[in-house]
């Protein structure tokens, strides 16, 4: 029931890679792990750099569930917390997930909007995408 | 006498006065080459006449080496039949024969020789030393002789060489002298026989009392005793105190019945000091099977029981060690095992239940364990002393007496190792708190005070003192529950106290039977380490449970609802089912209000989290969402907007979902047969609810797109959707608990439940038995999540 995180960075943005299930036991450590990761995020940021490409790392926070069987409602609450707080620090976080499922449970609970659903982590790392771009 | 001798015609020119100590080396691997006679092992016995050359007496051992002969027999004849040659197998000569040399008066000291034995297994040959010794000086047996044909011990070598010197005299091969095997010979003959310390004496069984007739000089070495002050007296006089009477008993009941017999007795010498004498006592009979003789062969083996006692002693002191070893790592196991077990459970009787488990045997033979109860504190002695009441008083509400006399303390676990004591601590457990005295309240409240010691040791060790089983009257009044402590019969007792957080929230009472060592300070060091640990783990299930009352019942309080909640319009059912897991306080609510336009609100909701925050969260957002929907006329999406910034307005940031619908009092649409409503609805983040028709048709109340839960960003845009309800339909709200599950993504579980609800509406259109049909289908096993469900059908 544990559930692994590794990070990189990618096209300029922080991508956060989930292993396991993102549910009521995972909740805890994770919310820990990913607020770390935000803040660290936020100091390292350089919006609007003049650096050339890649080197730029002006892009928000990517949480990658492509190995994310399950999410219940306190992993939500997980990401919810950490978009806030990117939100907060000025940057957005989209979600890379093929799942129907959770794909499902996001429209219903109205966070496509606030998180956005690409297929793949080049979609989710795009520079220009649109925020719900890959939500629908 | 001392056998240092080869295993060739012997003899020691005058016994020596001093026979050396038994060697320490019996028992033991001896060096090649030399054997050991086995003083203990049964011994052929003759008594022979020397002027006739005849055997006259014989023990039984004896008669099995010549089974044939009928005594008295001549000496030849019978070592004939013995078939007595020497170690080699050859035969004996004239010269070298031992009975010839004890027939010429010659005492033979000691001489291997073999004689032949017969068993199923056929022929063998088996090596003895021979001893034969003139009666000289014994009244009545002046011209006999005692032949003595011991065993001899660690002998295979030996015995192999007998055996195979047996096969070859019988097998017609060469003359043996012919060729001789020189080394082997040498080293058979070469061989000595340790007979260290043998003695021997002869009894008369014809006479009162059985007296000696006749010792051999090393009796005297040994014991000190010369011939003239042993002949005559039963051997009895080498007995002292700490001679075992059961061995010497066990002796004489052998004697009695003709049995050999060989024996290990402490004996004393004529200087007073003490021996382990070896005592074989052999009964010899003659021609008509009358036991004439006892003769007796000892042995002085205090070197052998001395290397014994300290090999025992050795053995003793390192099993000491070892459990020792073995009762540190236990006691630790037990510690562990007392945090495993006690953090296992947030039951805590249920914990207080495997404690005393836990003491029993391992610590005490039986354990009793009080605790404080969940309403009350213990107050220390001496601060709170009011109306004549002494020692400690207790508590938040108003104690009874016999609360206050039992220091607030609640007997609830106890055990006894012995089943057949069960019942007694039964009745000691549940009265012993109020049987107490007042002495045994001060008693007892030395070790529940809270301590200037954080665990009370001093206290604790105080108390046990006083807590003895002679002080036990004292303490207690006389009572059942008193005398069931007596038939307890502790040998010892003690209590600890259970702290946590410098309060004491129980305490353990450990006590010993007569069965068991009483307590030590070991014991007690332990009882005091797991009382800590114990008391850690009561206060921590006592705080969760604590946590999960306060939750629960604020939770219960909030989801009442007034029976007149609801307009007249509308009838509502409402469920709310705990999650199984009862770790877990949810977040789900609900709420049914009326507008001051008459309309009927309903508010479903679930707060994010599963802990006290969620609940208080919980409860601060439906108390929003009613006040901001009951002070106007607000649409739901009106409501729910302001209600996202009330909240972050109030910083609670607990994300949560709600779903807000609002239902006009009915009106009789032209055309229509049936009285129906608008709905209007906002649905932050909610899963859909349902409307359900009567014709069973369901559809789900959703917009293309659901609007963004609450908590999350104020300035969101929430929209109002209006549906029509007719008379007789079903709205039906419902967390998601109802249809999410690990193995039921959320899509499958609505789509299950629109099933569920069609089949439930064509059964019943009351709220209630709906409600009920619903839950009943959906949960067929109890949740892991909190679940609420609403039903409202306009009248």
């Amino acid at each position: 029931m544990h559930i692994q995180l590794d990070a990189g960075d990618l096209h300029g943005w922080r991508v956060v890679r989930l292993v396991g299930d993102l549910d009521v036991f995972a909740a805890p450590d994770l919310t820990t792990a990913l607020t770390d990761e935000v803040d660290d995020w936020a100091a390292r940021r350089t919006p609007g750099a003049d650096a050339p490409g890649a080197a730029a790392l002006d892009g928000g926070l990517v949480v990658d569930l492509q190995q994310v069987p399950f999410v219940d409602s306190s992993g939500l609450g997980v990401l919810l917390g950490a978009y806030r707080r990117a939100q907060a620090a000025g940057f957005p976080v989209r979600v890379v997930s093929t799942s129907e499922e959770l794909t499902t449970t996001l429209m219903m609970m109205g966070l496509t909007s606030v998180l956005p659903v690409h297929p793949d982590l080049d979609s989710a790392t795009a520079p220009g995408a649109p925020p719900d771009d890959g939500a629908s | 006498m001392d056998g240092s001798e080869t295993t060739e015609t012997h003899e020691v020119p005058g016994q020596r006065r001093s026979a050396p100590p038994a060697s320490p080396l019996s028992g033991r691997v001896l060096p090649r080459g030399v054997a050991q006679v086995r003083p203990e092992a049964p011994a052929a016995v003759l008594m022979v006449d020397l002027e006739a050359r005849q055997v006259l007496y014989a023990n039984e051992v004896a008669a099995q080496m010549a089974p044939s002969l009928a005594l008295p027999v001549s000496a030849d004849e019978w070592a004939a039949a013995a078939d007595l040659r020497d170690l080699d197998g050859e035969p004996l000569d004239e010269t070298a024969h031992p009975l010839s040399r004890i027939a010429r008066f010659e005492p033979v000291a000691g001489q291997g020789v073999s004689a032949a034995r017969s068993s199923d297994l056929g022929e063998r040959r088996e090596p003895l030393w021979v001893v034969a010794l003139p009666l000289d000086g014994a009244p009545n047996l002046r011209g006999h002789a005692l032949v003595v044909f011991l065993p001899v011990r660690d002998r295979d070598e030996l015995q192999e060489r007998a055996e195979a010197a047996h096969a070859r005299t019988h097998t017609a091969a060469p003359a043996p002298e012919l060729q001789p095997a020189p080394s082997d010979a040498v080293a058979v003959r070469e061989a000595a026989v340790l007979a260290t310390g043998l003695s021997f004496t002869v009894a008369d069984a014809g006479q009162e009392d059985l007296p000696l007739v006749w010792v051999n000089p090393a009796f005297t070495a040994v014991t000190g005793y010369t011939f003239e002050e042993a002949v005559g007296h039963n051997c009895r006089f080498l007995q002292g105190p700490g001679t075992d009477r059961a061995t010497t008993q066990r002796m004489r009941d052998a004697l009695d019945t003709g049995r050999s017999v060989t024996e290990v007795l402490l004996n004393f010498r004529a200087d007073g000091t003490a021996f382990w004498n070896q005592v074989a006592m052999s009964p010899i009979t003659d021609a008509d099977g009358r036991v004439t003789h006892y003769v007796g062969i000892q042995t002085d083996v205090s070197g052998r029981v001395a290397a014994d006692a300290e090999r025992d002693r050795a053995l003793v002191s390192e099993r000491a060690a070892r459990a020792a070893a073995e009762e540190a790592h236990s006691r630790l196991q037990l510690l562990a095992e007392v945090s495993t077990q006690l953090s296992a459970t947030t039951d805590a009787h249920q914990a207080c239940d495997r404690l005393v488990q836990l003491m029993v045997p391992s610590v005490a033979d039986f354990a009793v364990l009080a605790v404080v109860g969940d309403d009350a504190v213990l107050a220390s002695p001496g601060s709170a002393p009011t109306g004549g009441q002494v020692g400690p008083v207790v508590t938040t509400t108003a104690p009874s007496a016999p609360a206050a006399a039992r220091l607030g303390l609640h007997d609830i676990a106890w055990h006894h190792h012995d089943p057949d004591l069960r019942d007694a601590l039964d009745r000691h457990a549940r009265g012993r708190l109020a049987a107490l005295t007042t002495r045994g309240r001060d008693t007892l409240g030395l070790v529940t005070r809270p301590g200037s010691s954080r665990l009370g040791d001093d206290d604790a060790q105080r108390a046990s003192e006083l807590d003895t089983a002679e002080g036990l009257a004292g303490l207690m009044h006389p009572s059942p529950a008193r005398d069931a402590l007596a038939e307890l019969s502790p040998t010892s007792m003690t209590t600890v106290a259970l702290r946590s957080r410098e309060r004491t929230l129980g305490v353990m009472t450990l006590g010993t039977g007569p069965g068991r060592a009483p307590l030590t300070d070991d014991d007690l060091a332990l009882a005091r380490d797991i009382a800590a640990r114990a008391g850690l783990a009561l206060d921590r299930a006592r705080l969760y449970r604590q946590q999960r009352d306060l939750a629960a019942g604020l939770q219960r309080s909030l989801l009442h609802l007034s029976p007149n909640a609801a307009p007249e319009h509308v009838k509502v059912a409402v469920r709310y089912v705990a999650a199984a897991e009862a770790a877990q306080v949810g977040g789900d609510f609900y709420d049914v209000y009326a507008q001051p336009a008459g309309s009927a609100v309903v508010v479903i909701g679930d707060v994010m989290g599963h802990d006290t925050l969620a609940a208080a969260a919980m409860a601060q957002l439906r108390s929003i969402v009613r006040t901001l929907g009951m002070v106007g006329d607000d649409d739901p999406a009106q409501v729910l907007t302001r209600t996202d910034v009330l909240m972050r307005a109030s910083g609670i940031d607990t994300p949560a979902t709600a779903s807000v619908v609002r239902l006009p009092p009915p009106d009789q649409q032209p055309g229509d047969e049936r009285p129906s409503t608008v709905l209007e609805w906002s649905n932050a983040g909610h899963p859909p609810p349902l409307l359900i028709g009567a014709d069973g048709d369901v559809r789900l109340l959703e917009a293309a797109d659901t609007d963004l839960l609450l908590g999350i960003e104020p300035t969101t845009r929430r929209r109002l959707t209006r549906s029509r309800l007719r008379a007789g339909e079903t709205l039906l709200l419902y967390t998601d608990g109802l249809v999410e599950r690990r193995d039921q993504p959320l899509g499958e579980g609505i789509a299950l439940l629109r099933e569920v609800a069609a089949r439930a509406a064509s059964t019943t259109s009351d709220p209630e038995e709906l409600a009920d049909a619903v839950l009943a289908a959906m949960l067929p096993a109890p949740s892991s999540d909190d679940v609420a469900v609403v039903a409202v059908v306009l009248r």
